[in-house]
This record gives structure tokens, sequence and C-alpha cells, in this order.
């Protein structure tokens, strides 16, 4: 642990997204007010005691929308990495286990992926299957699968030429078995690496589908989606493209952060891909 | 090197080969039917019938395919269902305001880095570097287009000194047009130097440890001469490839600032020609937007391959 | 608010024709108009979007009856028309000397071209059926056009007045959709796409004193800060149509500019699938209409500019009954009709809103709030235009969505039963059919009431408002339309005070 925390980057991002993980499960069981509530009379109001953050145009309490936003943000953090992990490693595994053709094709496939403009692949996705929270996780998450398959496929790769794995080999242990045993154990912390950064990044893009309105669903409180509707009252208001900005801006400084410090301290030698 | 070029030659046209298909199949899933879409919701079934087979949408999923294809290759182009004109033309005509964004953001991308990485790298672990790596931490976790609303709020609303979006064209006013450009340059190109200036300044913090270097350093050279000259010029090689791959991206990937400032680039072109169905429109673009980043990708190889021949063996 | 918008309107009636009436018109000068949407094409005879009747009708193209300012039905290629007295022969006696903008003259035999165009196999017209019930069309001489109905169509002169029956030309119409050739007004320059359209006077228009402006650029910017940013610059003399409610009421208040609160035929509605439950219950929709307030929803959405409906017809549109009274606002009662319904705990459901339009989509986050009052609990999906005509509008695959019906006189939709409302009633039916072939003004008044009567009394959708077109100018702008009683941005009587 102390290794953790004596460096920089660690403990200001541990800080800094144990906040954002914190104000989520706090708004789970409680906010100030019923983020979804209605209410014409105090609508576009810039910050007082009874509103911290202001109100949005149906007169909503931003804070509790921030606050409810978190738990958006989180979920498709969580999901969006889950999908590119799990696919990404089993892909990455299988490429450099068999090599040859199935390795050829997974790297072309994955090229192919690269190919793409990410941000319109997305929003195609995303009309295909129709603008939703799940579709735009399902769209972010393809994209993680070649950045962890490319990842698994290179750590497993160098770990296949040690020796102790010929070694394993010399005395008849399964080639699976030796998948699991020695190549997992040695992918866990760039996989862990990776996984925070690309977190951050899963952030960022959701509330960039939100923004352009293909992401997250009204009355779910979403910080991209907040910073569309503020744009359109911005002369009214200017509070409101404040707070969901700082937000997104706070948690994906966070996230990205803690990832710095986890390659600080467990893996000073690796270099992020992609 | 030849056979490495012709290799990846034919790698090139494969994946744009692939690309092709992957758009075509999408876009033939895609609900929605373009002709609905132009004729809206009073149009007649019979109406609707007879512009589908004058759009050819009603032929059959391959042949639809070739049809694209073949008037691809034989420069024929295609036909744009809103807009009435060629898509080659209003591909061109939206370049003209993607293409400089793109060049403006990387140009505040640049004069932001390059001193700030060079000052970073120059002082290393001192308060200034700390300083500049927080920054650019910042910056990475700004998402673009708020960084472009608060621009936008703050140097429209506030001060009035830009316009809240919009261009004006080029033909029709020159200095506006610029001006109308700046801010989700600067927007796009602060975000990008970010991620530059830290390149720069690891790059950097590598060469000086080099060999060369310390015998520049011997030799007595003043040391700016060092730095500036020999340095700076190694350090450069993989700063600008990524500045390569970033313009390439910028072609492709400026549709939510161009969203935020209402500029009619690429981006929206294809942004609204998904909204609309005009499936000729999104066709192409999103094929040249991968042709590009694909072309970029490619040329980046090839000067890696040129500056480090062990490359071709791997 | 709502008093604001009370002195906006009468601001609004007021001003402009007291100006009017005190001030000649001067020639000159040239004029930008901003509307949001970029028109798919320039031919109103082949595409339905408003976007393209708003840049051409009456300025570029011209039917032989226009619509004026007033909602009334005027001559514009046909001076005079007389209707027979079994109410089924139209003669028009059409304008003499008229010629395109590619010096083409018009007279009984283009009219004739045309009208053959629209109702033929094959024919690209969204809206044959305007021109299928012609039996006979005749031209005695090169002046006159004598059309024979088959049955009395009590909306024959109005949907001839649409931007469907305008006059093409009968060489120059095949690129109508690119380079549009008609015998309005103003002549088409060029159209820079994703920007504007450019037109300029035609010199050799039939009416010499008209148009007053040398010169009309239409510009299309989707953003309403954009919009308002450039009419504060100058880029812009008009916000033709629909200025962003939130921003209406800080420019009426500047003395630079007007801002007109007028009526437009779009009526605001949350449809409902009539054949999805539960709302196959008429108890469920009457409890619905109960659970909505109106006035918040204008409030919320419009910004207070809007007109409250109770059923599918326009205040501006003629033999308008006011409907809103049949299920006034009243949240208990509507948990009465639920209960009595078999729902007394609610029900769950969902609501499609189109993503393009933005008074729809907060109009259904108002309206989920709302019904959430009374125990409905609605599940908000918002979705490509695209997707909407195909899932919602063709396939029927929806609870509820919200949309705005723009077109005048479309009250018919109701008598089709595989209309995505699918609302199946006889009685309605045969009120609408009475209504089309109603003899005179009386009977025409009676039973155009009765159909509204009747969609109001089953709650067939959510009828929520009519949307203002609030156009906002220049202070200097003259003789704008203040209501939109068709789907227009006529430029024809606009000048510009110096």
């Amino acid at each position: 642990m102390k290794r953790f925390f004596g460096n920089l980057n660690f403990t200001v991002g541990f800080i800094l997204s144990a906040v954002v993980v914190v104000v989520a499960a706090i708004s789970l069981i409680w906010t100030p007010y019923d983020g979804n509530k209605m209410n014409p009379r105090e609508r576009l109001q810039g910050p007082t005691w009874s509103h911290p953050l202001g109100t949005d145009q149906y007169g909503r309490d931003t804070l509790s929308r921030v606050m409810t936003g978190a738990v958006n943000s989180i979920i498709v953090g969580l999901v969006t990495v889950a999908i590119g992990l799990t696919i990404g490693v089993l892909l990455g595994l299988a490429s450099a286990y068999y090599g040859k053709l199935v390795d050829e094709s997974i790297m072309r496939l994955s090229d192919l992926l690269f190919g793409f403009p990410a941000v319109l692949t997305a929003i195609l996705i995303t009309s295909i299957l129709g603008a939703s929270m799940i579709n735009a996780m399902l769209a972010i998450g393809i994209f993680y699968i070649p950045v962890f398959a490319r990842l698994t496929r290179a750590v497993a790769m160098t770990v296949w030429e040690r020796e102790f794995i010929a070694a394993a080999r010399a005395s008849g242990i399964s080639e699976w078995s030796i998948t699991w045993r020695h190549v997992v154990p040695n992918i866990l912390s760039p996989l862990l690496i990776q996984g925070t950064i690309q977190f951050a990044v899963a952030i960022l893009a959701e509330a960039g589908l939100s923004y352009l309105g293909l992401g997250t669903q009204p009355p779910t409180a979403s910080w991209g989606r907040m910073l569309n509707e503020a744009q359109t009252f911005m002369s009214m208001s200017s509070w409101m493209a404040i707070f969901p900005g700082v937000a997104i801006a706070w948690a994906v400084l966070g996230f990205n952060l803690l990832g710095d410090g986890l390659r600080d301290t467990l893996d000073p030698r690796m270099v992020r891909v992609r | 090197m030849v056979r490495y070029l012709i290799k990846k030659l034919i790698t090139l046209f494969l994946l744009l080969f692939l690309v092709s298909i992957t758009v075509f199949s999408v876009l033939f899933v895609l609900p929605g039917d373009p002709a609905q879409i132009m004729l809206g919701i009073n149009a007649t079934p019979e109406t609707l019938a007879n512009l589908r087979a004058e759009l050819g949408l009603d032929k059959p999923f391959f042949i639809q395919y070739l049809n694209w294809i073949t008037n691809l290759l034989t420069g024929k182009g295609s036909q744009s269902i809103n807009y009435k004109m060629p898509v080659y033309d209003l591909i061109v005509s939206r370049l003209a305001v993607t293409g400089p964004l793109a060049l403006m953001a990387m140009f505040f991308a640049v004069i932001l880095s390059l001193p700030f990485g060079i000052y970073a790298a120059r002082h290393q672990n001192q308060p200034g570097d700390v300083m500049v790596m927080f920054f650019t931490q910042l910056g990475l976790a700004t998402p673009e287009f708020w960084l472009g609303i608060l621009l936008m709020l703050l140097l429209s609303v506030q001060f009035g000194w830009f316009s809240a979006g919009g261009f004006p064209g080029w033909s029709a006013d020159f200095s506006g047009s610029v001006k109308s450009l700046i801010l989700p340059a600067f927007a796009l190109g602060v975000i990008r130097a970010s991620i530059l200036t830290r390149l720069t300044r690891s790059s950097m913090l590598e060469v000086l440890r080099e060999d060369y270097v310390r015998t520049a350093w011997a030799k007595g050279l003043k040391e700016r001469t060092v730095v500036y000259v020999h340095a700076l010029r190694n350090a450069l090689i993989p700063v600008l490839t990524i500045m390569g791959l970033q313009l390439g991206q910028l072609l492709a990937g400026a549709i939510i600032i161009e969203n935020v400032y209402y500029l009619p680039g690429l981006g929206r072109l294809v942004f609204n020609a998904i909204g609309q169905r005009d499936l000729p429109v999104v066709r192409d673009v999103v094929l040249f937007m991968a042709a590009a980043v694909v072309m970029v990708n490619f040329i980046v190889d090839l000067t890696y391959a040129y500056i480090d021949p062990r490359i071709q063996i791997k | 608010m709502k008093k604001l918008f009370f002195i906006t309107l009468v601001l609004a009636l007021i001003f402009p024709l007291h100006l009017a009436f005190a001030e000649t018109p001067v020639s000159g000068g040239s004029l930008v108009v901003c509307q949001p949407a970029e028109p798919p094409g320039l031919n109103p005879t082949a595409n339905t979007a408003a976007a393209i009747d708003r840049v051409v009708y009456s300025n570029i193209y011209e039917g032989l009856i226009k619509v004026n300012s007033g909602g009334e039905f005027v001559p514009g290629l046909a001076t005079k028309w007389d209707v027979s007295s079994d109410g089924k022969g139209y003669t028009f006696r059409l304008r003499k000397g008229v010629s395109f903008h590619n010096g083409e003259p018009f007279n009984a035999q283009v009219a004739k071209w045309n009208i053959e165009r629209a109702m033929a196999e094959g024919t690209v017209n969204p809206h044959p059926e305007f021109f299928r019930g012609i039996a006979k069309i005749e031209t005695p001489d090169n002046d006159t056009l004598i059309l024979t109905l088959k049955e009395v169509d009590a909306l024959f002169i109005a949907h001839m007045a649409e931007g469907d029956a305008v006059m093409l030309p009968m060489k120059g119409y095949e690129n109508a959709a690119s380079e549009p050739i008609g015998t309005g007004p103003f002549k088409f320059v060029k159209w820079i796409r994703g920007d504007r359209v450019e037109m300029v006077r035609n010199e050799k228009y039939w009416n010499p004193k008209l148009p007053y402006l040398d010169k009309v650029t239409f510009k299309f910017i989707g953003d309403a800060s954009a919009q308002v940013a450039a009419l504060k610059a100058g880029d812009i003399d008009v916000i033709g149509y629909i200025l962003a409610p939130e921003l209406a009421s800080q420019m009426a208040k500047d003395s630079r500019f007007k801002v007109f609160a007028g009526t437009t035929t779009a009526e605001v509605i949350m449809s409902t699938n009539n054949k999805a439950k539960p709302f196959d219950n008429k108890l469920v929709r009457q409890a619905m209409a109960c659970a909505i307030d109106r006035q918040a929803v204008i409030e919320l959405v419009m910004f207070g500019y809007g007109t409250p409906i109770g059923s599918h017809w326009s205040p501006s549109t003629p033999y308008y009954v006011d409907m809103t009274e049949k299920f006034p606002h009243n949240p208990k009662k509507a948990k009465q009709l639920l209960a009595q319904a078999g729902y007394p705990n609610g029900f769950e459901a969902s609501i499609k809103l189109p993503a393009i339009y933005s008074y729809s989509k907060r109009a259904g986050e108002v309206i989920a709030d709302q019904l959430g009052h009374v125990g409905i609990k609605l599940e908000i999906e918002i979705v490509e235009w695209g997707y909407w005509l195909d899932r919602i509008f063709k396939q029927k695959d929806y609870q509820l969505t919200m949309i705005g019906h723009s077109e005048a006189w479309d009250i018919g939709i109701y008598a089709n039963p595989n209309y995505y409302f699918q609302y199946d009633s006889q009685e309605f039916r045969d009120a609408y059919a009475k209504a089309l072939k109603a003899p005179n003004e009386a009977q025409k008044a009676k039973w155009f009431g009765r159909c509204q009567e009747i969609i109001a009394e089953d709650a067939v959708n959510g009828f929520l408002f009519s949307a203002s077109g609030l156009p906002a100018m220049k202070a200097e702008v003259m003789n704008w339309w203040e209501n939109y009683p068709t789907i227009a941005l006529d430029c024809t009587e606009v000048w510009i005070k110096k």
C-alpha cells in the first residue's frame, strides 16, 4: 500500500476517483431533491442556498442530477471495460496461442476496426440499434476489444518465450493449463492499468455520445446530455454549462491519474497501447 | 523495400474493400426508408414506391453494392438524395471547412506543445515541469465539446468577440470565416496539445540521454545548439508521427465540435446524412474518412520502415 | 410570463398594422431570411417537407390560387374561379401574359400538363389524391381551365392552394429540385448546400408593383443561439420560423427587433396507438387527457408561446371549435378514470420521441412528469427521424409518441384506421364524409365542428397546443406575415424601411 501512496499520481487519482464513487453511492440512497422532479417556478436558477448548483430548464435540481450522473458514468465505465476485457483477452490469448492464420485474421480485424472513425461508427451503431445507454456502451465497448486483444497478445507472446514456460512444457503440463497458470497472472497488471485508463476514456466517450443525443436517455441524468441542454439555454443561464463539465473532467482526471499511478508502481516499462 | 511496399498496398486495398462492404451492409440494415424521409408523413404508398424505384432502392443488396462500387471506380460517383448534387462535390465543399479547421487545430497544438514540452524536459521534475504535466492531465480529462461550450460562453455570449457558431463561407466573408474557426480549432488544439506536450517531453528526455548528445556536450558547443539543433531534430520524429495520426483523425473526428459550433464540415455532413438517411452521402463520406485514417497509418508505417529498416523483417 | 406573452401578442397585432397603414412601401434592398432546416430539394411538387415550401412557396413558384397572410384564398395564376351549381365544376380564368423565369409562357396547356403530371401513374407528387378526384380537364382557350370533379370536395380549393399544386414549366421542370424555375416574384440564383439559397427580383413579374425587394437570401442556421447571434450581428434580417421560444422574450424586449407571436397550422399532439394495450381503452385515454396540464406544457416547452388545443384543429384554420374544456386538467378525475379502467395503481408505458424536434423532446419529458403524478410511468426513448418514420409511423410499433402535425385541413387522417394512431371510428368517418360533401358554409362548419368534437371526446391523442411561428426580425423589416395560415415565408410584399 505504501508503495502506491508514495506515488503522487496514484494518490491524487485515488482521491479524485474515490470522491466520484462515494458520491455515486450516496446518490443511490439520498439526493437533496428528486433529480427528475420538475418545478416550473424555480427553473434556470443560478446557485442558491437551496440549490447549490442551480436548476435546469425544468426547475430540476442540478446538484441531484450531477450526483446521479456519477452512477451513470461509473456503470458505463464498468460495462464497456468488461466487454472489451472479456472478449479482447480471449481473442488476444487465442491470437498468441494459435498464431498463423488465427493471429493474422484477428489482427487484421482489429486493424479494420481501428480504420473506422470511432465517433462515426458509434453513431452508426446507435442509429441501427436505437439510442440508449446500453447501445452506447456496446458501441464504446466494441472499440475496446482490439485494445485489450493487442495488449494481451503482446504480453502473452513475451511470456511464452520465457524459459520457465519451456520448462513447464517439457514437464508435460498442458498448454491451456500453462496459459492459466503462467500467462494470465502476468497480464493481470497491464490489464488493470489499461482497464483503468479505458474506464476514463469511456466516461469521455459516453459524454460525447450523450451530447449528440445518442447515449443515455432522459429523464436519467447524464453529464453529456446535461451539457447539450445547457448549450441551448446558455444565454439565459450560464451555470447549467459549468457543473456537469466539471464533473466529467474531475472523474476522467481521477481515473487517468489512477491508471498512470498504477503504471508507475506496477509496471514502469509499459507504454500506452493506443 | 519494394516488396514491403507492395505487400502493404495490398493490405491497404483489402482493408478499404472490407470497410466498403461493412459500411454498405451496415447502412443496408439501418432502419428508416430514405424515400419516406424525403417525402414526409403525408406521402402516399404509390409515390413512395415510385421514388424508391427512382433512387434504385428497390434493387437487391448485391446489385446496389455493385452499382455503388462501379460508380466510384469509374469516377461517376453517386448523387446525394437530399442535396441533389454529386457527393464528390459535397465532400470537396465540406472539406474546405474541415480541412482548415483541422490544420488550425494542429497549428494551435504545435505552438502550445513544443515550447511546453521542451521546457518540461529541460526542467524535469522541477515545479515547472510538474505544473506543465498537471495541465496536460487536465487537458486530457476535459471533453473537447465542453471546452468549446465554455469558450463560446465566455468569448461569444459574455464578451461578444466571436459569433456563437455558424460559418459565413470563404467567398462571402474570408476574415469572418477564419474567425469562426478560431474557437473550435482552439478547443480541438488544446486537447491534442496535451498529448503532444507529453510526447515531446518524454521524447526529448530520451534523446538527451543518448550518446551523441553527450558527445556534443563534451565538444563544448553552446547548450542551446545542442538542445535545439541536435536533440530536437531527433526527438521530433515520433512527435511528427503522432501529429500525422491526429490530423487524419481530425478530418474524421471533428463531428462533435462541428455540432457545437454549427460548422458545415464533413462531420456534420455525415451526421445529418445519417439522420436523413442520405445513404449515398453516408457511404462515400465514411469510406473517405476510413481511407484518410488508413492512408495516414500507411504513410506512418512507411516512414517508420524508411527510418528503421528492421521493421520490414518483422 | 403569461402577461408578457399577452403584451407581445397585442403589440404584434397592433404595431405592424399601424405602421403598414401609416407608411408607403419603398422598393429596393436585400433581405436575408433564416430558417432552421435546409430543404431536401426545392421542388414542392415532389416532396412534402415544410422546409421546401418555406423557401419557394409564393416566392419562386406559384399555383392557381395562393393563401395570403390572412389565411384567405386569393388569386395566384388564376384571376378568378367559379364553381358550378352542383359544386363539381371549377372554371379558372388564367392570368394573361405570364411567363416563367426561363421565358416559357404560362397558359391553360401548361396548367393542364401540370395537373395531369400530378395525377399520373408513377407520379412523384406526394399528394396525387388531391388531383385524382378530377374527372375531366378542359381548356377551351389559352386562358381558361375547366376542371370537373367526380364528387363534391369541400377541400378542393384548399388543396389547389398548397405547395403540391404549384405550376412548373413544361421544359424547365426536370431540375426543379436543384434549379427551380417558376412564375413567382423572385428568380432562383443559386443554392450553396449546407448554407443558403439566393434569389433575385423577377423584373417581369405579372404584378409590376411587386416585389419590393431586389434580393432575398434564405440562410439555414440550425441552432437557436446562433440564429439570434446572427440577427444581432446583422448577418440576417429575419428569423423566419420558430425563433427558439426560450430566447423570444429577450428579443421582444429589445427595441431594435420585433417578434410576432402569431398562430400556425401546426398542432403538437401526443400521438397514441389506439390499438396498443392499455390505450385501446377509451377511459385510459381520457384519464391521460385529464392528467395533462396544457398551460404548464406550453410554459415549460414553449415558454408561454402557444395556444392550447383540445382537438386536432388549429385556431387559425376556419371552422375551429374550442375543445380545451372537454377534459380540463384534473389529476383526481384522472385517477378515478384509471381506477374505472382497471388500473387503480397506474401502469408503465413507453414514449418514443423524435430527436430532430426539440419541442417534442421537451414536451415528452414534461408529459412524462405530469403522467407520473397519476401513476402512469413513462419510459422515454429518443429516436432518430428515420427510425420514427419506419417503426412508428409505418409499422405502428409504439405506444405513445410526440409530434407536430403541420398541415392545415388534415383531420381526415382520423378517418383512416390504418393511420399510425390506429383510430377506428365509423361515427367519425361518417361525420368527415358529410363535411367533405357539405354544400354550404353552415354545413361545413357543422360537420367539421362535429369531427373535432368526436376525436376530442374519444381522446384519440393527447391534444396539447398549436405552436406559434415566432418570427423575429429587425424593426425595419415591414409587412412580414404575423400568422402562418399556410406553410410559407412569403416575401412578395415585404419591404425594408430606410
